[in-house]
């Protein structure tokens, strides 16, 4: 029998056992609990804090965190990060990474955390007050970047992504130096098939660009987002307050071509994953994650959507569970597939008319949303790759089309009483149908299509087409839905609305105060910018909706605003 | 003639009875020990980076760690050069770096933390300033500090030697102020930096069957923290109680003049030299010793006559053996060897002669 003294020293053992044991419990979430989502926040790094509920906080960030059942708290790596840290987060650190704490962050990641990364670059000089100190990022060569190259295949490039309309003016500030990046096209990856089905853009504000290498020992990689036009800038002398460096592609030296944003990567061997951004605004709550303040949406779809998607990536949440447009928002890729089309469209049924299969009409369905007509057109065979589709709108019921619209693979052409235009927020495939998007700012809400005609596009297009619709003008109905793309984002002068005064702005039907308020637009919101007073006072803006005069002093182009075409009211 | 055979054959014993008197009588139990505890580190994978400008285990010169090398080899462990590139692979016992003469970059610092915080085992030998590598208020050093309570200070350990007259440096001018009128000359103490202790904590298992004395050749001083904690801190090699730690070896060398600070320069004391690190729960384990010359062939393994097997301080010898055997978890090694008694030699009497040599490096040995 065991003495009370034996039995003691027994639970005395016991317990030591258990102490010793205890941290030697692996990495991860313990069965059961909720995965630990750490954000990094140092104040020597400057890091994008989880406690601002401000436009550079990453509040609605945690929150996506929190969405997925993660749990969430902050700490410094000045000390150790906890045993089962899932995820760390570390957005917008402003200085590289002390080696000290580069190290706390690698123990961690050798340990099977992942890393959610969302870093700047060198150089551009914030526009808030507390940091008027120019950014002094990881470098490529830094510890920080080679770890994530050797073991993750993401290297940081030492650029600063350079749009076409950018100018020394608008590259002074954050809020000017915006542009929109594509979700990678040519091998997509899960966490991105959504925006590469919808053509969702990214925004970024001063973003830097990333190189890439799919494969590796113990490791493989995947490109996020991409972008074409522009360069990647490699001296930082262009932000030098006084005889600024040219904006100027250096052959040799700058990086040209398909510039790749953002990027995941997974080392098999430490079981670690991590996704990395090249501009901390993707995330942060007054840029790419800002809502409507009045209906609480998110003004920019694409960076959402990457960001859901990618914490979901992150926290390892089957990929059924990960989000795509919720309720309420037009799901549809415009490739020449149909099987993406909602029902209750216009259907307008036409018979074989012609003995060219591949341009005989069977079928046109249309609907509209709050942005854009979609057109669907289905022929007898599949139709021909250079076919050319030809469609009329009539607005006012008076039995003359107001405008009509001429579609190829190669452009998009409207004609109205104020001459031929290009649309380059239009989008047009031919795959087993022909499908179509037109922004309703042109084709006028709730009108009716006329004739829809199939022809050869090498043909003359004055010449006859192939085939035409026989039925009267029939009216496009309207799905309650939102398009996800509230902006014309082809590669183009935008501006971004700014007030220090209010939250929200007036979008005038002409460029003075007395006229027409066509829309309220909340602070973060960018639109196109297509003209300017001949004062450079009003700025003319649209996108897929509207189109209408902003007052220059509340909006941040990122071009100088007087480089705008003047355009009579 | 028969008595002549005998004759013959009692000088025949006698030769051979005086030869074998003549043979050092040691010689012959060090091979024996030796070899017989050639598999006291067998199996062992153990690293040495080199990358950084350690001591190299192939460098048979006086700055060299080939002897150390040589005797853990002999031992039976296992011996490979580190490649940082790939970090430390997951089948090392041990990584041995013999005084880093450049700073760890920050991801060779993360390499290394996330080794070593997954029960990895090291054996540093840490030069003291001027070397650049390993500051203490930063990378590694700030890392051990904030984590187990042990780093190297930037100092040098020295004591008062004679004194001379030195011309103190010249003072430094304010800005649109007169140049100051220089100093006369003052007598000035030169500094004893190479110097042997015994000081020795018998109570940890480097120190099992460890006797005699241990030479250091311009150390750092180690800062302890030994309170109770996960990673428990033990000095194991002190100085004695006349040395401090200088913090401006530079105006030392420069100008052969120097001041003891208060607040300034380490307190004088006992300095930790050597400190072991071990962590039950994760199972990591460090040894520190200030000084990289304590394990070169010039420094704590100088033979004489050279290139033998007679070592001027079979402590250091013993001393290395033990903390690797300690790291790697084997049985002590320091009681099963032993080695000739060393020749003559024009290697530096230790303590208290002074040593104004430039630092790190020990006074080569003449024929090395």
């Amino acid at each position: 029998m065991m003495s009370g003294q034996m039995l003691l020293r027994s639970l005395a053992a016991l317990g030591v056992a258990f102490l010793l044991i205890a941290p030697l419990v692996p990495a991860r979430a313990q069965e059961g609990q909720p995965p630990l989502v750490v954000f990094i926040e140092d104040e020597q790094l400057q890091t994008s804090s989880v406690l601002d509920s401000g436009p550079d906080g990453v509040t609605r960030l945690e929150q996506i965190f929190q969405s997925y059942g993660a749990r969430t708290r902050w700490l410094t790596l000045s000390d150790p990060l906890p045993r089962d840290t899932a995820v760390i987060v570390l957005v917008r650190p402003l200085r590289a990474l002390p080696a000290d704490q580069l190290a706390r962050l690698w123990v961690q990641l050798t340990r099977g955390s992942h890393l959610l990364l969302a870093i700047d670059p060198s150089g551009l000089t914030s526009a808030r007050p507390d940091r008027s100190l120019a950014a002094n990022t990881d470098k490529a060569n830094s510890g920080l970047s080679i770890l994530l190259d050797r073991y993750y295949g993401i290297r940081l490039e030492d650029t600063f992504l350079v749009a076409p309309w950018f100018t020394h003016g608008s590259i002074t500030s954050q809020l000017t130096t915006f542009s929109y990046v594509h979700a990678e096209d040519f091998a997509t990856h899960p966490v991105t098939e959504p925006l590469v089905a919808l053509r969702l853009p990214v925004l970024v504000w001063g973003a830097r660009t990333l190189t890439v290498e799919p494969l590796g020992l113990g490791s493989h990689a995947a490109p996020l987002l991409y972008t074409l036009s522009g360069y990647g800038e490699t001296n930082t002398k262009v932000f030098a307050a006084t005889e600024p460096a040219p904006l100027e592609v250096n052959l040799g030296q700058d990086r040209v071509g398909r510039l790749l944003i953002g990027a995941l990567g997974e080392n098999t061997h430490l079981d670690s994953r991590v996704v990395v951004f090249g501009d901390s605004e993707i995330v942060q709550n007054g840029y790419g994650l800002d809502i409507n303040s009045r209906t609480q949406a998110p003004l920019h779809w694409g960076n959402r959507l990457l960001t859901e998607r990618a914490v979901a990536w992150l926290l390892g949440v089957p990929q059924e569970e990960w989000p795509g447009l919720p309720e309420g928002y037009t799901w549809l890729a415009v490739d020449g597939e149909s099987e993406d089309w909602p029902e209750n469209t216009l259907e307008l049924e036409d018979p074989s008319d012609t003995p060219i299969a591949r341009y005989d009409i069977q079928r046109v369905s249309a609907f509209q949303d709050n942005g854009y007509l979609y057109l669907r057109v289905e022929t007898a065979q599949p139709p021909a790759s250079v076919v050319r589709l030809t469609l009329g709108i009539e607005n006012t019921f008076d039995g003359i089309t107001d405008v009509t619209f001429a579609l190829d693979e190669g452009q998009i052409v409207a004609q109205d009483s104020t001459g031929m235009f290009s649309l380059p927020d239009g989008a047009f495939a031919v795959g087993d149908v022909i499908e179509a998007r037109l922004p309703l700012r042109v084709t006028g809400e709730g009108g009716l299509v006329s004739a829809v005609c199939l022809a050869d596009r090498r043909t003359d297009p004055s010449s006859a087409p192939v085939d035409c619709t026989g039925q009267p003008p029939a009216i496009v109905p309207v799905a309650r839905t939102q398009a996800p793309v509230e902006t014309w984002h082809a590669p183009m002068p935008l501006v971004t609305v700014y007030s220090t005064r209010a939250e929200a702005v007036n979008l005038r039907a002409q460029p003075n105060t007395d006229s027409a308020v066509l829309d309220v637009l909340v602070n973060g919101r960018t639109l196109a910018a297509v003209g300017r007073t001949e004062s450079g006072e009003w700025i003319q803006v649209q996108n897929a909706e509207v189109t209408g005069w902003l007052a220059a002093f509340v909006a941040r182009a990122n071009v100088e605003v007087q480089t705008l075409p003047v355009v009579a009211p | 003639m028969r008595k002549r055979r005998l004759l013959a054959l009692n000088a025949c014993v006698l030769i051979v009875a005086l030869t074998a008197l003549s043979i050092p009588p040691r010689a012959n139990v060090a091979a024996e020990k030796l070899w017989q505890g050639s598999s006291r580190l067998g199996g062992y994978q153990i690293y040495f980076s080199e990358s950084l400008g350690e001591a190299s285990r192939f460098d048979r010169s006086a700055k060299g760690l080939s002897r150390l090398a040589g005797l853990v080899d002999l031992l039976g462990a296992d011996l490979y050069t580190l490649e940082w590139r790939t970090g430390v692979p997951a089948d090392a016992d041990l990584l041995v770096m013999a005084g880093p003469a450049n700073d760890l970059t920050a991801d060779q610092v993360a390499w290394l933390w996330a080794y070593l915080q997954n029960g990895g085992r090291l054996l540093l030998l840490a030069d003291p300033p001027p070397t650049k590598a390993l500051p203490a208020t930063s990378g590694l050093f700030q890392l051990m500090w904030d984590d187990m309570g042990l780093r190297g200070r930037n100092d040098v350990i020295a004591t008062e030697g004679e004194l001379r007259p030195v011309v103190p440096p010249p003072a430094q001018a304010a800005r649109d102020q007169p140049t100051p009128t220089p100093l006369p000359p003052a007598e000035i103490p030169a500094l004893v930096m190479n110097f042997t202790t015994t000081t020795i904590n018998a109570f940890h298992p480097i120190a099992t069957g460890f006797e005699g004395e241990l030479a250091f050749f311009g150390a750092r001083s180690l800062e302890v923290d030994a309170a109770p904690r996960e990673s428990q801190v033990t000095p194991v090699v002190y100085t004695e109680s006349s040395f401090y730690g200088e913090s401006d070896i530079a105006t030392y060398q420069q100008f052969q003049y120097v001041e003891y600070n208060i607040g300034k320069d380490t307190t004088r004391g006992m300095l930790p030299l050597v400190a072991a690190m071990e962590n039950i729960a994760s199972g990591t384990r460090i040894v520190l010793i200030g000084d990289r010359e304590f394990a070169t062939n010039g420094g704590g393994f100088e033979t004489s006559p050279p290139y033998s097997g007679a070592f001027l301080h079979p402590g250091n010898v013993r001393f290395m053996l033990n903390a690797i055997a300690w790291l790697v978890d084997a049985e002590p090694v320091a009681g099963e060897v032993s080695f000739p008694e060393p020749g003559p030699t024009a290697t530096p009497t230790l303590t208290p002669t002074v040593t104004p040599t430039p630092l790190p490096s020990p006074t080569p040995t003449a024929g090395q």
